[in-house]
């Protein structure tokens, strides 16, 4: 029973954070970086396991820390600066670890960079404190946060192609500008789950 | 002509205009459309954004260059941590009026894009003073977005301006959250593209983005399978071995067919240059990439891409290039496959206008 229970919080936070609440399209944390993999379709794979697994470690790593007596009580910038303590450690670590056993590529070291060090992925401790999420919920957030991830890269994927192929756009409309404009409708979509109105 | 070149040794214009990092570069999206709700939070990352980048950029271009790149992008995020929490913490001492959201993304200034991408393209490649004015005129670049989006979303957003109240009778609060500030954003970077198409054409090629179009009929082998040597320009090269040059992902290919021109060279010639640069280099490094890229743009000889293929192309790889539809902008905040960035392009081309 209990096992379910922390089951069910960890797939509940997984889905609420990918899907009902992107973190990428709603509060565009890591959208710079969801842009550029955007157009490399074949890495979506990688990078939704590299941003869930950083995710999900700094996360599991910080939320103890952040319950131990000494540091409940520290102003918020003190949090932030342990986070960020953290995602460099494991980063590093994970680094040094592929480097010298697997023996890995500067160019996969490179991507490793790139999905480990972003808004995306050090927010998760923020939203875990924030959110007083479970262990298994902060797992689930950090999950979440990858499927997330690949699901705004694979609408914006979808989107860039079908606008590049679109002969009725303007000529100072494309490129950029039309990126942001359908990036903005995306996240209207997901804003939509909020219940907030857009306006008063 | 004069003219060509003030903006080129321009390098505020260039850096926080022409190449914008948000519109061109297409990065710091989050902080510009998730921190700039009002003027006051715009202006304080504006600031803080600009002692990060100018402290990263300095201590990247002064003590950074030889340490591998995996690892300076972890300092980078220690330097930006240890540069915004004095900030953080002072403001939360004084009360300074930042929401609870707002706390929430000042440190994620820590790892944002704009300041790593420009350490790397940038710092890293170019003395203390260049990459301190680089870094400084980037920030005010990203500053101006920052500002632009504070003010338009604050007054119709909430019908306030630096927290006083204007008296709006309608308010778009939908321009307060993300979506709102990518409709600005969008508009935004029209009215630049505009700019750049009309004042600055000689800017067009640059700043325009490319969808990679760049498929020319090269497959990777299964391991074991073996290329008809007479497909292979009447080497005995495979493609297999063009991969452990260029590296094992399909797209770096693509990087690198950008830079070949239609025309007939053999794959014993590509194979022979890249062999020949790989000697002077311990491994296939940034560095390579560079000279290779140059190699294939200033040669004379052309390329002849189905001599080294094995599959016939595909009717698009006839086609010529898409219409620029996405920013080359953004290729330069590519990883290594484009270690030549439009900073390094900056700096050749002034270089250039030097020797003339």
């Amino acid at each position: 029973m209990i096992d379910m229970n922390i089951f069910s919080d960890l797939m509940i936070t997984a889905l609420y954070t990918a899907f009902f609440q992107n973190l990428v399209l709603s509060f565009a944390y890591g959208s710079s970086e969801a842009v550029r993999i955007s157009l490399k379709p074949r890495t979506f794979g990688m990078f939704t396991a590299m941003i869930s697994g950083f995710s999900v470690i700094s996360g599991a790593i910080c939320l103890p820390i952040d319950r131990l007596p000494s540091v409940i009580a520290l102003p918020d910038s003190v949090h932030a600066l342990v986070y960020a303590g953290v995602l460099a450690a494991v980063y590093i670590t994970a680094a040094v670890i592929l480097k010298t056993i697997f023996r890995v590529s500067d160019h996969f070291l490179t991507n490793l960079g790139i999905a480990a060090l972003n808004t995306l992925v050090l927010a998760i401790p923020f939203i875990n404190r924030r959110s007083a999420y479970s262990f298994a919920a902060s797992l689930g957030s950090g999950l979440g946060a990858g499927v997330a991830f690949v699901v705004a890269a694979a609408l914006l994927a979808s989107g860039v192609h079908r606008m590049s192929e679109n002969k009725e756009i303007p000529q100072v409309f494309k490129g950029t500008p039309v990126l942001f404009l359908y990036i903005s409708l995306l996240s209207l979509g997901f804003a939509a789950f909020s219940g907030n109105s857009i306006f008063s | 002509m004069a003219q060509q070149t003030n903006v080129k040794d321009n390098i505020l214009l260039r850096g926080a205009v022409i190449f914008n990092p948000v519109f061109i570069q297409l990065a710091g999206i989050c902080i510009a459309a998730a921190a700039s709700t009002d003027v006051i939070t715009a202006l304080i990352f504006f600031i803080v954004f600009t002692v990060d980048t100018v402290v990263c950029c300095f201590l990247a271009s002064l003590l950074f260059k030889r340490l591998p790149r995996w690892l300076r992008v972890a300092l980078y995020l220690i330097i930006g941590a240890g540069c915004i929490f004095p900030f953080a913490y002072f403001a939360e001492k004084t009360g300074i009026s930042l929401n609870a959201r707002m706390q929430l993304y000042l440190p994620l200034l820590a790892v944002n894009s704009v300041t790593s991408v420009h350490c790397e393209q940038f710092a890293v490649k170019n003395p203390v003073g260049k990459s301190v004015e680089d870094a400084f005129a980037v920030s005010v670049g990203f500053g101006a977005v920052m500002l632009i989006l504070g003010i338009i979303r604050e007054i119709f957003g909430n019908g306030t301006f630096a927290g006083l109240d204007l008296g709006l009778d309608i308010r778009l609060s939908g321009l307060l959250m993300p979506f709102g500030a990518f409709v600005i954003l969008g508009y935004l970077a029209m009215v630049l593209k505009w700019y750049i198409n009309k004042y600055r054409p000689e800017f067009n090629e640059k700043t325009a983005v490319k969808i990679k179009n760049t498929k020319v009929g090269l497959r990777r082998y299964e391991d074991g399978e073996q290329a008809p040597a007479a497909q292979h320009g009447g080497g005995d090269e495979s493609i297999t071995e063009m991969e452990f040059l260029f590296g094992n992902e399909p797209e770096e290919f693509e990087i690198f067919t950008e830079f070949w021109s239609p025309g007939v060279i053999t794959a014993r010639d590509i194979v022979t240059d890249m062999e020949n640069l790989s000697k002077e280099h311990e491994q296939f490094s940034s560095e390579t990439d560079r000279r290779v890229e140059e190699l294939f743009t200033n040669m004379d000889s052309t390329i002849d891409f189905e001599a080294f293929e094995a599959v016939a192309p595909e009717p698009e790889t006839q086609t010529p290039p898409q219409e620029d539809f996405f920013a080359a902008g953004f290729e330069e905040y590519e990883d290594d496959e484009s270690e030549e960035d439009e900073s390094s392009s900056v700096e050749n081309e002034s270089e250039e206008e030097g020797d003339d």
